[in-house]
């Protein structure tokens, strides 16, 4: 087995892309990740550590790799601008884009650490203050979820002490029975080089865990997710990854129930000659 | 049949209808603000100059320094007085993850600088494995350091890399508010290095390694300190009874420093101040065996 990221870039669409097109219509690939997920998330060891251990990724992807990504980018503005020699215009505008774009993304889910209207960071407005503005910015939001990670720690800590108290073997038994390291390398992602990806609409897409990241709120349906996502949104409700994809698989026997009952695969064809004949006798 | 047909295309278009959706809003809806303020008021309680722990975390020594000289000596590689890699399935806790992830860190170096590259590959994935738990495996390129491992011809770039990646994970941990976990790293790695040295001493009773393990002296008491920086913590309180019963014992270790005055010399065109101070290290036989039996327990009770 291998990642989708590894097909062939006209199949797959490389790593930007989530889940092939071509894959959203087997049944195997929805099978494959419903098992795999529903294994590591609902166990007796999942059931108890899965939800801290999501908060603590969502915690440690920023400190570890998002806000370093932004500042980086800010520092080449930065750089750009000091440096006479020639200003890398085009820099600047899409490094500024990405940095708003991810601010403005940030601003929706975290109510602790808020940067006033992002929309004015542009080229124009981009100036020494600015830039200062932004970097305070980030070391707020990176002391955030530094102090955040620690508090999930310390709660994780917490449960194991009380299962220690109780019995020392408990907890030993637990991972070694519930525990697959091997999945769980798959389900995180873990040996990618680029845990992160800058898009080419200027946004970043997070590549490592996607077991601990939700995919992005909808009204309908998520289909088009990325794959191993822990739930997905049906009518706006989020729903185990399991169960949506059994729905799905019925759902796909259903219309291939129609497609037989009625004879459509039979009739597509019989009118595609049809249409071949009367283009032939027009001829 | 007409009706049929109806159903089936109406079917179809509410499938293309609802695949797509509008993909703006963020769906990470995690409330981490309760989260935060619980560390928050924890965090207060625990007021320590960060320079000062630094300063302290430099103070003791690499495992490679100790391991070098190790090897200076003569003395032969032995992988029994390692810990198992297979051992990480034991470790649950941050803070037995953290303790043996310095251990680990230490038995690399030991490996490292005998060339015993073919078995560090089973190390480097224990220290993988620890790393990602406690979310730090970003410093270690795994890949990189798997394929260095194929082979004996760059074993100075598997050390370099290694140091460099444990060096980078302390700054980074202190930076994120992590100290306790890089004091605990450190202890590992001080008390792995120390086990390695007295394990070989009591083999061999080479007298350069036993005048190293005398100067551990100093570095145990800086580790007491930083480490009773965290005494709070119940699990760091065994530790800390644990030191200070080798602590007892290295009271009986002497360590006389004679001033020497420095000379300035010239070397390749720079001019270099050479201390001449020395020290001795007195340390009777008795205690030495003392010390090596402490040591040994307290390190089988970390791994």
């Amino acid at each position: 087995m291998f990642s989708f990221d590894k097909l062939n870039y006209m199949i797959g669409g490389g790593i930007e892309n989530n889940v092939p097109l071509i894959a959203e219509f087997m049944p195997a690939r929805w099978g494959y990740e419903g098992v795999i997920v529903d294994t590591y998330v609902n166990n007796e060891y999942g059931k108890k550590f899965y939800n801290l251990e999501k908060k603590e990724s969502v915690c440690s992807y920023k400190q570890s790799y998002h806000i370093p990504l932004l500042k980086e980018l800010l520092n080449e503005c930065k750089d750009a601008k000091t440096n006479s020699f020639g200003i890398k215009t085009v820099l600047v505008i899409k490094n500024l884009e990405i940095i708003k774009n991810e601010i403005v993304k940030e601003n929706k889910i975290n109510k602790a650490v808020r940067f006033p209207s992002p929309e004015r960071i542009s080229m124009e407005n981009f100036n020494i203050a600015l830039s200062n503005e932004i970097e305070t910015y980030f070391e707020n939001l990176n002391s955030f979820y530094s102090i955040t990670f620690v508090g999930i720690s310390l709660q994780k800590e917490v449960i194991y002490v009380e299962m220690d108290n109780k019995n020392p073997e408990i907890l030993r038994v637990l991972r070694s029975n519930y525990y697959n390291n091997n999945l769980n390398e798959i389900l995180t992602n873990s040996m990618l080089k680029k845990k992160l990806i800058v898009l080419a609409n200027n946004t970043v897409m997070q590549k490592i865990n996607p077991i601990y990241l939700l995919p992005a709120k909808t009204k309908f349906i998520t289909l088009w997710t990325h794959f191993y996502a822990p739930k997905k949104y049906l009518f706006g409700k989020l729903i185990d990854t399991f169960w949506f994809n059994v729905m799905v698989l019925w759902a796909y026997s259903i219309i291939l129930f129609i497609f037989l009952y009625f004879n459509i695969l039979k009739q597509t064809m019989s009118i595609v000659t049809l249409m071949k004949t009367f283009l032939k006798s027009k001829n | 049949m007409k009706q049929m047909k109806k159903i089936t295309f109406l079917t179809l278009a509410a499938i293309t209808l609802f695949s797509c959706g509008n993909d703006t809003e963020t769906g990470d809806e995690q409330d981490l603000l309760n989260d935060f303020a619980y560390a928050d008021s924890l965090q207060k309680q625990v007021v320590i100059s960060e320079e000062i722990i630094e300063e302290m975390i430099h103070s003791i020594p690499s495992p490679i320094e100790m391991t070098s000289l190790i090897l200076s000596s003569g003395a032969k590689f032995d992988e029994h007085i390692l810990n198992n890699p297979d051992n990480v399935e034991k470790y649950v806790s941050a803070h037995s993850k953290a303790l043996n992830l310095g251990i680990y860190g230490a038995e690399l170096g030991y490996l490292n600088i005998y060339e015993k590259t073919m078995v560090s590959v089973d190390y480097i994935s224990a220290v993988r494995s620890l790393a990602k738990d406690l979310k730090v495996d970003h410093f270690f390129d795994f890949q990189t350091l798997k394929r260095l491992a194929s082979s004996s011809d760059n074993i100075d770039s598997l050390i370099n890399i290694t140091t460099q990646g444990f060096s980078k994970m302390d700054a980074y941990l202190r930076e994120q508010n992590r100290t306790k976990a890089s004091v605990l790293i450190v202890t590992g790695t001080f008390i792995e290095g120390l086990h390695i040295a007295t394990q070989i001493v009591s083999k061999t009773s080479n007298p350069k390694i036993t005048e190293r393990i005398g100067e551990q002296k100093m570095s145990l008491n800086n580790l007491i300190l930083m480490l009773n920086v965290y005494k709070n913590d119940p699990d760091v309180a065994k530790l800390i009874s644990d030191f200070n019963e080798l602590k007892v014992l290295y009271d009986g270790v002497e360590i006389i420093t004679v001033y020497g005055e420095p000379i300035t010399k010239e070397v390749d065109g720079m001019l270099v101040i050479e201390d001449q101070s020395t020290s001795e290290v007195k340390i009777s036989k008795e205690t030495l065996e003392k010390i090596i039996m402490k040591t040994k327990e307290l390190r089988n009770k970390i791994i």
